[in-house]
């Protein structure tokens, strides 16, 4: 156990977390950048990039199973001229997207919305990440330390 | 005649294949060395029977025999030939026989080419469950989904077409690929049975194992990557993966399958991870079955459905229910008796594969619960829900870095156990990933966080590869050894690429969604698209309206030209758009020709896609890794770990007749 500890600590040592900090709020800085994109007045490029992401998670109601953005079925069409009306009117993405799900019911929505019905969605696979990882860890730790005869004839990097 | 010729010969073959499950086990059971001996033949018969029932199928589509109902409904006399024979395997009845035949072909290899003094009983057994498999399948066929059935005495004159979307070069490699990646994972579950049967599952059994894993992994990732590439060039939305039920129901098999070669190759070194490894073989057989019956019994809504019945789907699930309850309780009960030899510290390559196996497993799950969670939430509270593309991204994308991360790192630690002071050179090579994907990331004006752990996730792979290569060649290893160590860097570089070209493409890619008509030009990342005018186009099947687009580069130079087409099939009028593909290995520019807004317009949708194609190059360099470590790296050092040293030349020739 020791040893890993002391593996930890050394990847860990202050000096590296704060550059690796940095750099992470340095690069995810872009994305809140992108999501702060709620203010009223679209500039054109905006609008359309925006436009065509709310369209990706949208649901075509009458195709089998393509995104707004990608079927050409006539009610898509017209919803991807709806979603670029009200962001002329200045909405936002969020607002765009509970004004489809109110019409057109939760079926559209691609990202299913977080309530006690899909929490299982996210619950499930964070738990069983959990559960495996320890489990995993802790069964090779539980075996038999043993020290392990390596064969010395053996290139052990192979 | 033809017909009821191939009718018989499939009862025949079913009749068969249930002999071949109980003779031989019969024989083992009484120790009747006359009775085990039996199963060569019946294979031998089985085959031919299997391949006369195609033939004669192949006979019906190629004379238009349209009293047949799957002739008449898959094929008509403007079909070209190859379409024809395609349609054989190109929808549900004809790929199940095809299915089964390849099942039956691969048992038939493993009877001619088994060695006797080997493991006898091992090999007796995995035939027998094969057999088992075999007769499910032929019974399921006969009842539920027969290519001979025919539509007598008012058969049409003229048969239907093949779905329009079938016609494709896509139709007659992407189902055989997947149906062999099945087969071999079939293979793998007819082996984990036979040696829980045994109550024993050594190192050797493990290395026959290994090549037949390994060529099903193959399989399976030529599957998934051709029907991607065949989506991307043939739909005609640029998508190469929208986490569509269908695509899952195969991709979740590839993951599973892929924990097990990993797995596999443990066992067989070591003599670790015996359940693991059986439990994955089991695991992994299930999930092709039950994407199957996904796929057949049209539960879901899919862009890819070309063959869906729900009466089917019923016969389906009862043999999953069989084969993987059955398999499953034999493991329960079994698995007491399979002893292991794990002794691994936590730093050692082997936990790392290990927990790398586990997340594989943890990464399947989590796909397969968000692709059948909407039904299983449609039963309970009658509501409709979408799970989708943004959903699976979420989960999936921290899942494969964590992957990466233990992919990068496991090459450059020992087996069994390394000293801490080892981590010293992966941490460092870590900052430097990440120190280069960030800057990387922060110089295109697209930088997002994706980006970035999608970079910093190639970018480590790339550096400890180069790390582990160079370690590797300062220590002395057998030929084998060595060919087996590259090709495990190439396989894992396939991924690296892979990986690249995902985060690039989702990432870089740019789009724009305008009315064009004749003359009219838009200018797309740097490219300038013109369009020049538009013509009629006629094949043999379909109609088309073909738009000419001449692509310019900044200099104003023709670098080239993308056809579009909107083709309107004369059999049945159905519509479908084309993309036009201007392709290079840097990126492609995809042009697809939507609805008609006016007299001359028309909706167009332009894309530059950097780096798409090395998504394919990645799969195929994974495929070469596989066949390579098949062909190339027979077990000529297996008496090192072997158990039984005397008989080790034998065995090692007989794996290398059997891979």
């Amino acid at each position: 156990m020791t040893p890993f500890y002391r593996m930890l600590h050394r990847m860990f040592s202050p000096i590296s977390v704060a550059i690796i900090t940095v750099l992470l709020i340095f690069s995810v800085q872009n994305v809140t950048a992108s999501e702060a994109l709620s203010h009223r007045n679209y500039s054109a490029d905006e609008k359309r990039q925006l436009g065509f992401e709310i369209a990706q998670e949208l649901r075509c109601p009458a195709s089998d199973n393509r995104s707004l953005f990608d079927s050409e079925t006539q009610i898509a069409n017209e919803l991807k001229g709806h979603i670029f009306q009200k962001l002329d009117q200045g909405q936002s993405k969020q607002e765009i997207i509970d004004f489809m799900v109110a019409r057109f019911g939760e079926r559209i929505r691609y990202q299913p919305s977080l309530h006690s019905g899909t929490l299982a969605l996210w619950l499930i696979p964070i738990g069983l990440f959990f559960f495996t990882i320890i489990g995993g860890i802790a069964w090779i730790i539980k075996q038999p330390q043993t020290p392990i005869k390596l064969h010395l004839n053996e290139n052990e990097y192979e | 005649m033809i017909p009821e010729i191939g009718h018989l010969l499939l009862i025949i073959a079913a009749a068969l294949s249930l002999l071949l499950a109980v003779i031989p086990m019969v024989g083992l059971y009484k120790r009747n060395a006359y009775l085990i001996s039996y199963y060569r033949p019946i294979s031998n018969m089985m085959i031919s029977a299997f391949l006369g029932a195609i033939i004669c199928l192949a006979i019906s589509f190629i004379s238009n025999d349209f009293s047949v109902a799957y002739v008449a409904d898959h094929s008509n006399t403007q079909l070209a030939t190859f379409y024809k024979v395609a349609a054989i395997w190109g929808s549900h009845e004809g790929s199940m026989l095809f299915w089964v035949s390849a099942i039956a072909l691969w048992t038939v290899i493993i009877a001619n080419t088994h060695n006797n003094e080997a493991d006898h009983a091992f090999f007796i057994r995995t035939i027998s469950v094969l057999a088992a498999v075999i007769c499910g399948f032929s019974l399921f066929i006969i009842f539920t989904s027969n290519p001979f059935v025919r539509l007598l005495p008012n058969f049409p004159i003229e048969g239907r077409d093949l779905n329009p979307i079938l016609q494709n070069i896509g139709l007659i490699i992407h189902p055989p690929l997947l149906f062999l990646g099945y087969v071999g994972l079939t293979v793998c579950f007819a082996a984990a049975v036979a040696a829980l049967m045994g109550k024993q599952f050594t190192q050797q059994h493990a290395r026959y194992l290994r090549p037949w894993a390994i060529l099903a992994w193959v399989f399976l990732t030529g599957g998934n990557a051709f029907g991607s590439w065949w989506a991307y060039n043939e739909l005609g939305w640029g998508g190469w993966w929208f986490w569509d039920p269908v695509e899952n129901a195969s991709f979740i098999p590839w993951l599973v399958a892929t924990a097990l070669v990993h797995s596999v190759v443990m066992t067989g070194r070591f003599g670790q991870c015996k359940k693991l490894t059986l439990f994955l073989a089991i695991l992994a057989f299930s999930l092709s079955l039950l994407g199957t019956f996904i796929v057949r019994s049209g539960v879901v809504q899919s862009v890819h459905a070309f063959a869906a019945d729900p009466t089917r789907g019923m016969s389906i699930l009862l043999l999953l229910v069989l084969f993987s309850g059955s398999a499953l309780a034999l493991f329960a009960t079994r698995a007491q008796y399979i002893q292991s030899t794990d002794k691994f510290a936590l730093i050692s390559r082997n936990s790392l594969i290990l927990i790398g196996n586990l997340l594989l497993v943890i990464a399947a799950l989590s796909v397969l619960l968000g692709s059948y969670y909407p039904i299983i939430y449609r039963v309970i509270t009658g509501v409709t829900i979408s799970v989708g593309a943004p959903y699976f991204n979420s989960i999936f994308v921290p899942i494969l870095v964590l992957l990466s991360l233990l992919m990068g790192l496991a090459p450059l630690l020992r087996w069994q156990q390394d000293s801490a002071k080892n981590l010293k050179v992966p941490a460092f090579l870590l900052g430097i990933s990440i120190v280069l994907a960030a800057i990387i990331n922060n110089s295109f004006e697209q930088a997002n966080a994706w980006f970035f752990i999608g970079l910093m996730s190639v970018t480590w792979l790339v550096l400890t590869l180069i790390i582990a290569m160079i370690q590797h060649q300062l220590h002395t290893s057998s030929i084998t050894q060595t060919r087996r160590f590259y090709a495990m860097c190439v396989a894992h570089l396939g991924v690296a690429v892979a990986i690249f070209a995902g985060s690039v493409v989702s990432n870089l890619e740019q789009e724009e969604v305008l009315s064009m008509g004749p003359n009219q030009g838009r200018t797309l990342a740097g490219y300038t698209f013109v369009f020049e005018n538009t013509q009629q186009v006629s094949t043999n099947s379909y109609d088309a309206l073909q738009a000419n687009i001449r692509i310019m580069d900044e200099e104003e130079t023709t670098v080239g030209y993308a056809y579009p087409q909107r083709q309107t099939f004369k059999t049945n009028g159905m519509q479908m758009s084309a993309a036009g593909v201007y392709s290079t290995l840097g990126k492609d520019l995809y042009v697809s020709m939507g609805n008609q807004l006016n007299d001359t317009e028309y909706l167009v949708r332009i894309s530059y896609k950097p780096m798409v194609n090395w998504l394919w190059i990645g799969a195929i360099l994974m495929m070469l890794a596989g066949v390579w470590v098949v062909i190339a790296c027979r077990d000529s050092t297996a008496s090192k770990h072997s158990p039984c040293r005397t008989n080790d030349q034998k065995t090692s020739r007989l794996e290398e007749a059997t891979s």
